[in-house]
């Protein structure tokens, strides 16, 4: 009638699900989303997973320009984070973001040519690498593979570990048939995930299961598929000539072509820039740079803590350590200056390996550099590969393997071979995941499953059996009536 | 037979004041010979000679008859009619005798609004009724109202609906309190749900002024008034600011040496607050023969602000054209069109992430506000290192705080760098047929529209007050926003007396569609920086931002009304509304609102005794109302939206689609239900009047944020979320004088009642956290089942922990940490008792909303002399003191937290030490405030011209007055303003750093000619 046609109305700018998952395009942009999600770093605040990993570890403090500047981030670092920390609220919403994303291309697309088919494998990693962050920061978790309405948000519960588990077992299993190997992806797909990329984390995930053969297995196809290499040093990985390249299984991308400046930066939104780059560098109220260095300042949160450089120093390792961490005396060497002595949490070290480095942003007529870093995540990358390959085939007993995996890896930092076997190559195996992941985000959960945590952090503040796992964020507690981890 | 005739002429004048009354009734009785007076009053007529009573009337004033007795000049002063009961008020489509009415309504009319001295008419609201809550946003020029109507009924927008003319429009600033003939406002449901859907947080219908018929008049206002700040807030002064930190151990902080050099320092306040004009013009043409009747008027109002002139500044200016036109016997047409345009200019304000008080605040008493001689260390390395410091235009660099960083800068500064504003262009009107086929039957059909287009510009240039608050390139943005209602109601009322049964029946329908459409863009790089440059037209087109966007929603509806009433003693009123609304899914569009009320005027009754009470009636109404106002179109379901793009190795961007939420198809309406019980008691001849009210509102399936788990991996839409009642009771007591007296009084008062509960929370939603404060503070407001809508959350603590074994005692309860005191602390409780502070111990620490509001008037008038006196306030709200942020522990801070603090042992259990940065302090119920006020709204002495001086200058009449507005203030919150406000429903309650409502001393004139 007409009274129902004048109420009917389309919504501009809105598009039902109904007509959305069923083209060619349609696939690749619902791909796109999840990769676009995991992005999504700073997402209207400062809540990166990259940051919630970081902080609990004994890599760097939480710093800026005081204990109440981020306080998410402090907490966690100080280790009296709770269940209402907003950073590990959003990090659990987001990879659960990820996982809504990818469960909508693998049930709703067809798989009807190659493309597709290749969309929904990248799909099932991309939602098994989100599993793996969940199961590995939290426990059980909820195993979510459709979209739950809401009369079902508190009929829900977590679910044992194991079933995570075989679910990214056979998630992956199933990717690695319908992924292409690296090489065959050409121009602009490179940033998508391989079959290299799945079967490494197929690997990884046996490697935390302990399943320590059947990680090797995987680790060695990889290393066998020639596929990928070592670049010539740390610091070219960490390049803009890096992205991208034969050392990179799996990145996430951001853009320095946003023309951002002060007038224009999306705050409270998902902007393209990596914007946590900026919160990274040497506080600018402080720093002045080396005439010749390309380091520029920041806000000067995760700020280096001397046991990182230290833990260098003994290992005699300089090469490395000058791409990843800079003293004040070889800032004030090189001409650059600190000027005060009192910086929150400042223990006088700066990052360089997720550095505030020009060539990283740009500074075009009205772009502002501090806002403009399209510095990628590493997310994987063969050096973490070769270093979990050494370490499943110390625990198979593969002595000769494991070393010469090791070695790869020192080698290309000028570093001399580890010929030790026993308990000295495992802790061997520690130290170099220790200085060449260093600020990657590893290290937290490699001390947790290694059972080196309160051994490491302890002093830090880390409470076995209770930061071993972070706290179900309390709305999920509270919505859904999740289960709380121990000690939260 | 030609009777002789006589001539009898005079001149009727109001006993009140003894002006001339124009367009006045005079007829001999039981004839046809009659006229009607001039604008001075005077009538001339032909009687018949034997004529024997000359009948005067006229509207508001007592009829009187008037023996002729042979005489031919006959002059009448008329009384002003007390029945007041007998006034009309407007209902919706439609109009009622206020003694007839049965539902909870309260009536302003247009003497009361002249004395207005504001440009908002919501003012003329403020304390006048029971059960209206009107407070500023904010004091700055321009800024809006928050109107209540019975409490907070929604937790998003609670606004009323606004009825200007029978047009619904989306505010009433446009308006200047000069056209305005009357307002109602409907209270209870039953009055309100012939609006239906939309009338759910009350209804205020506004009608503007037209012409009389026989008239002709001009009316001219004139009002100057100067701003100041009322009571500031003392802040730490240089040495206790160094002082502080130091005990707090704050970083970076001053030395003592530094702070002895520059002695008390800046007193920020002083440096931003300063007095500032206002003026307003308003002018009225109205007039009418018989058959037509015309309004041309005009208004102007200009305001700067207390803080920042001409940077935070109000311009208005109004045109309205009002005309009624019978055309046929049984035809009347006409319109009502009004024009408004306004500029305004405005600083951040209430915001304690850079707003511009806050910056006052904050900053420290350290840094000056310019630099006159050397530049300090750090300033001259910010110099060295490229940055661009700002200058005034004297060229002297402003001060930058070597101390606090963050968002803040120099707040003189701040306002100087400030360049913008909005402009909007406004359209509302109605043109109207009225028919009256047969008698008692009327067909009406008006075409209304809501037309405002606004243009917002605004251009930042650079600076740099430090790495978090600077400006590397001057940039600018524009942004146009155009909103278009219109609408097309017909209706029809009949008219019916059979006996004594008097029946009025209403039915009608309605269409509206509302679109919205907006376009804006940023871009920077600008050729030079300044006004005549700041535009994106010769800047690099590279930064350039562009978004638009639309909306569009419509609502249907059918509607009727029964008014029925018996000899006037028992009176039934029903309505029935059914809206469909675009907002909603297909099986959800329509909603169904009836009311029912009853009335039973016992004085009408035969059995009533004869004693001093002239008229009591009792009252009692049901009915349910709607509310979408909270919903935006397509808020029901699942959309895939572009939602972001993703740079691919190439450098390429591929975008990404995927649904925005979890789609919520059987969202529905928000409904109201209301009962009302009232009573309307009039004695010594309406001299006394007094009126209560009890009612109590529940509103059903509020309409919510969704709060979804994090595992269901998208955001929830909107869910209908839960129930929230507001109850209480209403008083009105009017005492007046006799009107005969020479000495004229007038005092009444209101009391309202409010009590607020969420009663019902969706349990898919459970508790909804409101807004956060700073950085420590979340969940600050929550709207959670059995506490009062969005109620004040944080720490509950326990008197201060005086010495170390204190403080061990505690920490041996509180293994599990969080919270790590030292002497001088506070106490915080674990109210889970759980081991550790932690948000779980977060517990209800205040409630925004008073208990109690309530107005109180004054007037008195003698011999030309009147004076008014109106207070308004309320009791019970608390306030949390928001704008101290542990993020930035050197900000500074109110001096109470410096003189009351704890300095050691004993010394006080009140306050806490000097303690900047501890979040748990600083979301603990020791920022909360007792909010009650109560205000001199007005205090107004008025004196108007003799009639003898007047009439020899051709002036009909003419009016003096001075006046103090929110000149006193008395109450125990010691921020800068107890209304401290908010445009967000959720963050009522919280003082974000407020602009303060300014005291205003005014000088105004009216004439009449």
């Amino acid at each position: 009638t007409g009274c129902e046609d004048f109420l009917d109305r389309e919504v501009p700018g809105k598009l039902s699900e109904e007509g959305f998952y069923l083209t060619d395009s349609d696939a690749l942009q619902a791909t796109t989303s999840i990769y676009d999600i995991m992005q999504a770093h700073y997402n209207t605040a400062w809540t990166s997973i990259y940051m919630v990993k970081l902080m609990p570890s004994d890599e760097s403090n939480a710093a800026g320009s005081g204990p109440g500047d981020q306080p998410a981030y402090q907490n966690l670092d100080d280790f009296n984070f709770d269940s209402e920390n907003a950073a590990v609220k959003a990090a659990w919403d987001l990879t659960y973001r990820a996982i809504f994303r990818a469960n909508k291309v693998i049930n709703k697309v067809q798989p009807e040519n190659a493309l597709r088919k290749r969309l929904i494998a990248e799909a099932k990693f991309l939602r098994a690498f989100n599993y793996l962050e969940l199961v590995s920061l939290w426990g059980d978790v909820p195993l979510v593979l459709d979209e739950i309405p809401a009369e079902q948000f508190t009929s829900t519960s977590r679910s044992p570990k194991a079933a995570v588990y075989a679910q990214m077992e056979k998630d992956l299993t199933e990717a690695i048939v319908d992924l292409p190997l690296k090489s065959a992806y050409s121009g602009g797909d490179r940033f998508r995930v391989s079959k290299g990329t799945a079967q490494a984390l197929l690997g990884k995930i046996h490697l935390y299961q302990e399943k320590w053969a059947d990680a090797a297995t995987q680790f060695e196809t990889v290393i066998s598929s020639n596929e990928y290499g070592l670049e010539s040093s740390v610091g070219r990985v960490f390049s803009k000539a890096g992205e991208f390249g034969k050392e990179s299984l799996f990145e996430i991308s951001y853009s320095s072509i946003e023309g951002y400046n002060w007038g224009n930066f999306p705050w409270g939104s998902q902007p393209e820039s990596n914007i946590h780059l900026q919160l990274m560098g040497p506080r600018s109220d402080y720093y002045v740079k080396a005439p010749t260095d390309s380091l520029i300042g920041g806000w000067g949160f995760n700020s280096p803590k001397a046991k990182l450089f230290d833990a260098f120093v003994a290992a005699g390792d300089t090469k490395r350590r000058a791409t990843t961490i800079m003293s004040q005396p070889e800032l004030e060497a090189k001409g650059g200056k600190w000027t005060t002595d009192s910086g929150y949490e400042y223990e006088g070290f700066f990052q360089r390996k997720y550095g505030t480095y020009l060539s990283q942003t740009s500074s075009e007529e009205g772009d502002t550099p501090e806002l403009n870093y399209g510095t990628n995540w590493r997310m994987m990358r063969y050096a973490d590969v070769l270093l979990m390959a050494a370490e499943a085939n110390y625990r198979t007993g593969s002595v000769g393997k494991a070393q010469q995996y090791l070695n790869m890896v020192r080698l290309r930092s000028e570093l001399p071979a580890v010929l030790a076997g026993g308990t000295d190559l495992f802790n061997a195996i520690v130290r170099e995941r220790q200085l060449e992941l260093a600020f990657e985000g590893f290290r937290y959960q490699d001390l947790v499953r290694w059972g080196l945590a309160a051994q490491e952090l302890g002093p830090l503040g880390y409470k076995q059996g209770t930061h071993n796992l972070l706290p179900i964020p309390g709305t999920d507690v509270r919505v859904a009536g999740l289960s709380q981890n121990p000690g939260y | 037979v030609a009777l002789a005739q006589t001539t009898i002429n005079g001149r009727v004048t109001s006993a009140k004041g003894g002006e001339g009354l124009p367009g006045v009734s005079v007829v001999v009785k039981g004839t046809t010979s009659g006229t009607t007076t001039d604008v001075d009053g005077r009538y001339q007529l032909q009687a018949p000679a034997n004529a024997g009573t000359l009948v005067v009337s006229y509207i508001g004033f007592a009829n009187q008859e008037l023996p002729i007795n042979g005489r031919t000049t006959i002059n009448v002063t008329l009384q002003e009619d007390q029945q007041a009961l007998e006034e009309i008020v407007v209902i919706g489509y439609g109009t009622q005798q206020k003694s007839l009415v049965t539902g909870a309504i309260s009536s302003v009319k247009a003497a009361e609004i002249a004395t207005v001295s504001s440009s908002r008419i919501e003012q003329a609201l403020q304390g006048r009724t029971a059960g209206v809550t009107v407070l500023p946003a904010s004091g700055s020029p321009g800024s809006g109202m928050r109107v209540r109507v019975r409490g907070t009924g929604s937790n998003q927008s609670s606004e009323p609906l606004y009825i200007v003319d029978g047009v619904r429009t989306g505010g009433i600033e446009y308006l200047d309190p000069s056209e305005i003939a009357s307002i109602e406002v409907l209270k209870d449901a039953a009055s309100a749900a012939i609006y239906g859907s939309e009338g759910a947080n009350g209804v205020v219908i506004i009608s503007t002024k037209t012409g009389k018929t026989n008239t002709s008049d001009i009316s001219y206002g004139f009002q100057y008034g100067v701003q100041s700040v009322g009571k500031l807030m003392p802040m730490m002064n240089a040495q206790q600011y160094q002082q502080y930190q130091e005990e707090a151990k704050s970083t970076p902080r001053p030395t003592a040496a530094e702070a002895a050099a520059v002695g008390k320092g800046t007193d920020w306040f002083d440096e931003v607050f300063q007095s500032a004009p206002q003026q307003r013009h308003t002018i009225n043409f109205s007039g009418g023969t018989e058959n037509s009747t015309y309004l041309v008027g005009g208004s102007y109002f200009t305001q700067k602000g207390i803080v920042g002139d001409d940077k935070s500044k109000f311009d208005r200016y109004t045109v309205r054209i009002n005309s009624d036109h019978k055309i046929k016997p049984w035809l009347n047409i006409g319109q009502r069109l009004s024009y408004s345009n306004f500029s305004r200019s405005s600083l951040a304000e209430n915001d304690e992430f850079g707003g511009l008080i806050t910056s006052a605040l904050s900053l420290d008493p350290l840094t000056p506000v310019i630099y006159s001689g050397q530049l300090p260390a750090h300033a001259q390395a910010a110099l060295e290192a490229g940055h661009p410091l700002a200058r005034d235009e004297n060229g002297n660099y402003y001060g930058i705080s070597n101390f606090i960083r963050g968002e803040y800068g120099n707040p003189v500064a701040r306002i100087a760098l400030a360049h913008g504003n909005t402009v909007q262009n406004k359209l509302v009107g109605n043109i109207y047929a009225d028919i009256e086929p047969l008698k008692g039957l009327k067909f009406t059909s008006r075409f209304g529209i809501d037309g405002a287009f606004q243009k917002q510009h605004a251009w930042t240039p650079t600076y740099w007050f430090s790495s978090e608050s600077q400006n590397s390139i001057a940039s600018g943005s524009d942004n146009q926003n155009n909103w278009y209602t219109w609408q097309w109601e017909n209706f029809a009322t009949y008219n019916k007396t059979i006996g004594q049964h008097n029946f009025t029946v209403l039915a009608g329908t309605s269409a509206i569609k509302s679109t919205s459409n907006f376009v804006g863009g940023s871009y920077s790089g600008l050729f030079r920086e300044d006004d005549n440059f700041s535009y994106a037209d010769g800047t690099p087109d590279d930064n350039d931002r562009i978004g638009s966007n639309t909306t569009i929603s419509t609502l249907g509806s059918f509607y009727g009304r029964l008014a029925y009433n018996y000899a006037e003693k028992y009176l039934l009123n029903a309505t029935f509304r059914r809206d469909g609304s675009s907002r909603f899914a297909q099986g959800n569009q329509w909603g169904n609102y009836p009311s029912v009320s009853l009335g039973w005027v016992v004085s009408n009754e035969d059995f009533f005794p004869d004693t001093n009470i002239n008229h009591l009636k009792l009252r009692a109404s049901w009915g349910q109302n709607g509310s979408t106002g909270n919903i935006r179109p397509g808020q029901w379901f699942a959309a895939i939206t572009p939602s972001g793009k993703y740079l691919d190795a190439n450098g390429n961007y591929l975008v990404g689609a995927s649904p925005d939420i979890i789609s919520n198809p059987n969202l529905k309406w928000e409904t109201s239900e209301q009962v009302d019980f009232g009573l309307d008691l009039g004695m010594f001849n309406n001299r006394l009047t007094f009126t209560t009210d009890f009612y109590n509102k529940k509103t059903k399936d509020l309409i919510t944020a969704g709060v979804a788990p994090g595992f269901a991996g998208n955001p929830a839409g909107d869910v209908n979320g839960g129930n929230v009642t507001n109850r209480g009771w209403e008083f009105e007591l009017t005492y007046r004088s006799d009107a005969a007296s020479t000495f004229q009084y007038e005092v009444s008062g209101n009391i309202t009642t409010v009590k607020n509960e969420v009663t019902f929370l969706n349990p898919n939603v459970n508790e909804i956290l409101g807004a956060n404060i700073g950085t420590t503070w979340p969940g600050a407001t929550v709207f959670d089942v059995g506490y009062p809508i969005w109620y004040l959350r944080g720490y509950k603590t326990d008197g201060i922990l005086q010495n170390v074994e204190e403080v061990n005692l505690y920490k041996a309860n509180i293994t599990g940490g969080g919270y790590s005191p030292q002497p001088g602390d506070p106490r915080i409780v674990d109210l889970n008792g759980d081991k550790q502070i932690s948000s779980a111990d977060f517990t209800m620490i205040g409630n925004p909303h008073p208990d109690v509001i309530f107005g109180a008037r004054v007037n008195l008038a003698y011999k030309g002399f009147d004076l008014l006196a109106f207070l308004q306030g309320q009791i019970g709200n608390d306030l949390i003191m928001g704008f101290n942020r542990t993020d930035r522990a050197t900000a500074n801070k109110p001096a109470f937290f410096f003189e009351d603090r704890w300095t050691g042992p004993g010394s006080t259990n009140s306050w806490f030490r000097a303690n900047t940065n501890d979040g748990a302090v600083y979301s603990s119920d020791l920022m909360v405030f007792d909010g009650s006020y109560a205000r001199v709204r007005q205090l107004q002495l008025g004196y108007t011209l003799p009639n003898t001086l007047t009439s020899r200058i051709k002036i009909k009449s003419a009016r003096l007055y001075v006046s103090l507005d929110n000149y006193f203030t008395f109450t125990d919150y010691p921020g800068l303003d107890p209304e401290a406000g908010s445009n967000n429903a959720n963050s009522l309650g919280i003082d974000r750093g407020t602009y303060p409502v300014p005291r205003l001393a005014m000088f105004g004139l009216n004439f009449n000619f």
